[in-house]
């Protein structure tokens, strides 16, 4: 159950996407996000999923491997679509009436456009993580976030990042932990699976229990062991890995531009499909 | 003789919520540099109370600690101590801060400031060291216990210490993995003549060591070569410890009045000694 | 018909995925009721999975596991009472004591059980006393204790149920001598009570000679050997070309008797390697073994 979790998983494989600064990969993310909600017309939607075909072909990453990920939303892709077709705009075509029930063109479009915005989301929060360490991703938001030291935030950006760390370092040794604990109370006999509500909640008391105790037994060594290494709040820290924007990191930023502005420009020019 | 850690006096007290009991009482205790220690002891000797002590990561409620003559007492010697003695602890799973090796062992360069360059010679080196070298980009979860201890001594060996301490370290691991960690650190000791105090509950760990020291309720109560420290079977029994077999056996026979030396810890010298009382017998 | 049949089993995690890993493989050993039996082998080998499946913690991929003359399996709904039949203490168990009180903690398995309130109290205390877990301390919280209390209070938990089969995956790791002796004590007094039939799986060659009738060796998922105690480390050759160890006492007399080929004893103990040498000697250089 909890071994299917896959969020964060990185992918190893040597592509463009791969090879790019993950500072760019995170501002290009927040970007094709921004472009994929702006997109208000079926030209531009389009122009936008092509973009993240690419993205798909370029990281390197298998098909299934993003499948697999979608596979995880498709009820929430579904419920969105059904209240958008129902909850449709009444100004457009009426397409279909039976009792209360009207469906009009609008809210069908709006369908397709939500479910399609929801996949891209998953697709291109998914291209991120596969081809970024976590330990990237948690070093590069600390960096971006470093204009936050003149608001006198610094240590709090620090703070964060080094927790973000910490907590990806620590995932899978709890998760092990978890299963560990389950198994123990099963051969006592504990119930786990079957049972109401509240029997159920009462049934994990077991487990959470002596998790909890022991990720504080964990965090106060794991503290201790990090004195040792001279670890005094991140004052004078510096990386063994810096980081270098590149050709790359310029190309990508400047082929994305030029599909944000074509997305601009066709929201304003076609009037087809607009909702 | 040249002194790297010396505990002069010392006397610490445990807090609990209802009482405070004393783990050590006007403890005096000198390591030499260069040095292969084992501190043997059973739970709550007070061993790992010790091994905080020895590196400031607690400070002494009265008396001193001092390495290379910095007293741990005072704040302004706190990173240079650290970075002279390093401690390694039991757990392996509680000492890595994250999730690839070789950042991992860049943790504590980084602390200390070094430039990129210097952090990523002194991790490469560290990690070549304990043997790791090729797993330096592998996710640090997938390794096996020894091969976690191990690259928490990478950790340690890139702030390039004078002295290693091994809480517990072996403990958690099976004998495989006890193997790589023994002959990691031994090695370290021979080749970058790095101090070594090992504390452990396995008496053959011990069999190598220049000094063994036996601590039970908070004292010192044998210290001497293996050889020495063994051939009293009784005071190590007393301290709550094992006896290795071999140990074991010789003296069971030097007991029943037999001509044999009991201060033997290898199988093969114990051999070696059997043979010698058999010969004896038959001539 | 054997006490314990473990007939032809197979495990594989994953099947199906291309990533599938076959854990064990058509082991089949028996064992008879009130023996003790030591499981080793390395880290990997495919002992956890192996003992796993002894009260159903997992399901076997092939294969099955018949304890009385009964496939464990062959009612599904009933597992949870093959867990009770069959108790299992894993590798540091003091990782699941969450009670507010030791003795709710030790009370929790047989409870879960069906077993009634006041049965439950002269159990509680019978298993305690057993353990060397003395009165006051039923009342304690069981995060007070220190680490052999833990232990022991932990492996009580398991002992309440009173299984007929009791399975120990490392019980005395991480403890000191005198931990490990109550502890073994404890195990041996149980089985005695109750006439229980133990499996102890060990790293520590000197523990496993000490207490267990038979061993199996684990290799790569498979059993490797299967024989009485002595027969086993009087193999020491094939043991370390599965990188495995004998007693220190086994590979002294192994050695010794290169050099006294007439001495024949092949001691598991250290009080048999004293009587064995003091009769090779007292006999003239003839072993009486």
């Amino acid at each position: 159950m909890i071994k299917d979790i896959t969020f964060g998983q990185y992918f190893k494989a040597n592509s463009y996407i791969h090879k790019l600064d993950p500072r760019a990969k995170i501002l290009l993310l927040i970007l094709l996000i921004a472009l994929s909600f702006i997109a208000t017309n079926f030209v531009s939607l389009a122009c936008v999923v092509f973009f993240v075909l690419l993205l798909m072909f370029f990281s390197g990453i298998p098909v299934r491997m993003y499948l697999k990920n979608l596979k995880v939303v498709i009820p929430i892709i579904i419920f969105t679509a059904i209240l958008n077709v129902f909850y449709g705009d009444p100004d457009t075509l009426l397409l279909f009436s039976y009792w209360k029930i009207n469906i009009y063109l609008g809210g069908v479009l709006r369908a397709v456009f939500m479910a399609v915005r929801v996949i891209l989301l998953i697709v291109i929060s998914s291209a991120l993580t596969y081809t970024t360490t976590p330990n990237d991703l948690t070093d590069s938001i600390e960096r971006l976030l470093k204009p936050l030291k003149f608001l006198g935030l610094g240590q709090a950006v620090h703070t964060m990042s080094m927790m973000m760390t910490i907590a990806l370092r620590f995932i899978p040794t709890l998760i092990e932990e978890t299963n560990k604990i389950m198994n123990a109370q099963k051969a006592r006999g504990a119930d786990i699976e079957s049972g109401g509500l509240v029997k159920k909640v009462k049934a994990l008391l077991p487990i959470i229990i002596p998790l909890l105790i022991s990720a504080v037994r964990r965090a106060y060594e794991l503290a201790e062991a990090m004195e040792c290494r001279c670890y005094n709040g991140g004052k004078g820290r510096v990386r063994m890995k810096q980081l270098h924007i590149s050709w790359r990191d310029v190309l990508a930023f400047v082929i994305t531009s030029i599909f944000f502005s074509g997305v601009i420009l066709s929201n304003i020019f076609i009037q087809f499909g607009v909702i | 003789m040249d002194e790297i850690i010396k505990l002069n006096n010392v006397s610490f007290d445990y807090e609990s919520d209802d009482a405070s009991f004393k783990v050590l009482e006007n403890f005096n205790l000198v390591f030499e540099r260069g040095t292969f220690n084992v501190i043997l002891g059973h739970n709550g000797s007070g061993k790992s109370t010790l091994a905080k002590l020895l590196n400031g990561l607690i400070k002494p409620a009265s008396g001193s600690v001092s390495v290379n003559g910095l007293l741990t007492s005072d704040e302004k010697n706190d990173f240079q101590i650290k970075k002279t003695v390093g401690i390694v602890f039991q757990n392996p799973d509680n000492q890595l801060v994250s999730s690839i090796v070789e950042e991992d062992v860049a943790f504590g360069p980084e602390n200390l400031g070094f430039s990129p360059e210097e952090i990523r010679t002194r991790v490469d080196s560290a990690l070549k060291a304990v043997n790791m070298y090729e797993h330096r980009e592998h996710p640090t979860h997938k390794l096996s216990g020894g091969q976690k201890q191990r690259v928490a001594i990478a950790g340690i060996i890139a702030m390039e210490p004078e002295c290693i301490v091994l809480d517990e370290t072996t403990a958690m691991l099976d004998p495989i993995g006890r193997k790589e960690v023994i002959d990691t650190i031994k090695c370290l000791n021979k080749e970058k003549n790095i101090t070594v105090i090992l504390i452990t509950h396995f008496m053959e760990e011990a069999e190598f060591a220049d000094r063994v020291l036996v601590m039970s309720d908070g004292e010192i109560t044998a210290d001497g070569t293996p050889t020495d420290v063994f051939s009293d079977v009784e005071k190590i029994r007393a301290a709550g410890l094992d006896v290795p077999q071999t140990t074991d056996l010789l003296d069971c026979l030097k007991k029943q009045g037999y001509n044999v030396s009991s201060s033997v810890i290898s199988s093969q010298l114990c051999v070696d000694e059997l043979d010698k009382l058999i010969k004896s017998k038959r001539k | 018909m054997s006490y314990l049949c473990v007939e032809n089993l197979t495990h594989i995690y994953g099947v199906g995925s291309p990533d599938n890993k076959v854990a064990i493989k058509n082991l089949s050993f028996s064992l008879e009721k009130g023996e003790t039996l030591g499981i080793i082998g390395h880290t990997g080998s495919g002992k956890s999975t192996l003992v796993n499946h002894l009260n159903g913690l997992i399901k076997p991929t092939s294969g099955r596991v018949v304890l009385n003359g009964e496939d464990i399996w062959k009612n599904p709904k009933e597992i949870k009472q093959i867990r009770g039949k069959v108790g299992l203490v894993f590798q540091y168990p003091e990782y699941q004591l969450f009670e507010e009180t030791v003795f709710k903690d030790i009370a929790f398995g047989p409870s879960n059980l069906g077993v009634s309130e006041e049965e439950l109290v002269t159990t509680v205390n019978e298993i305690a006393n057993l353990m060397h877990i003395s009165e006051d301390l039923l009342s304690k919280s069981p995060f007070d204790l220190s680490g052999g209390q833990k232990r022991r209070v932990a492996i009580a938990g398991v002992l309440a149920m009173r299984p007929e089969l009791l399975v120990l995956d490392e019980p005395t790791a991480g403890l000191d001598p005198v931990g490990r002796e109550t502890i073994f004590k404890a195990i041996s007094d149980y089985k005695q009570k109750y006439n229980a039939t133990v499996i102890i799986v060990s790293h520590s060659m000197e523990d496993i000679a000490a207490i267990s009738d038979k061993v199996l060796v684990m290799n790569k998922g498979e059993i490797a050997m299967f024989s009485d105690t002595r027969d086993i480390f009087s193999r020491s050759q094939e043991l370390k070309s599965l990188g495995l160890g004998v007693p220190v006492v086994s590979e002294v007399f192994y050695n010794i008797k290169k050099i006294y080929p007439d001495l024949t004893a092949s001691p598991l103990t250290v009080e048999e390697a004293v009587d064995a040498i003091n009769a090779y000697i007292v006999n003239g250089g003839v072993s009486n073994d």
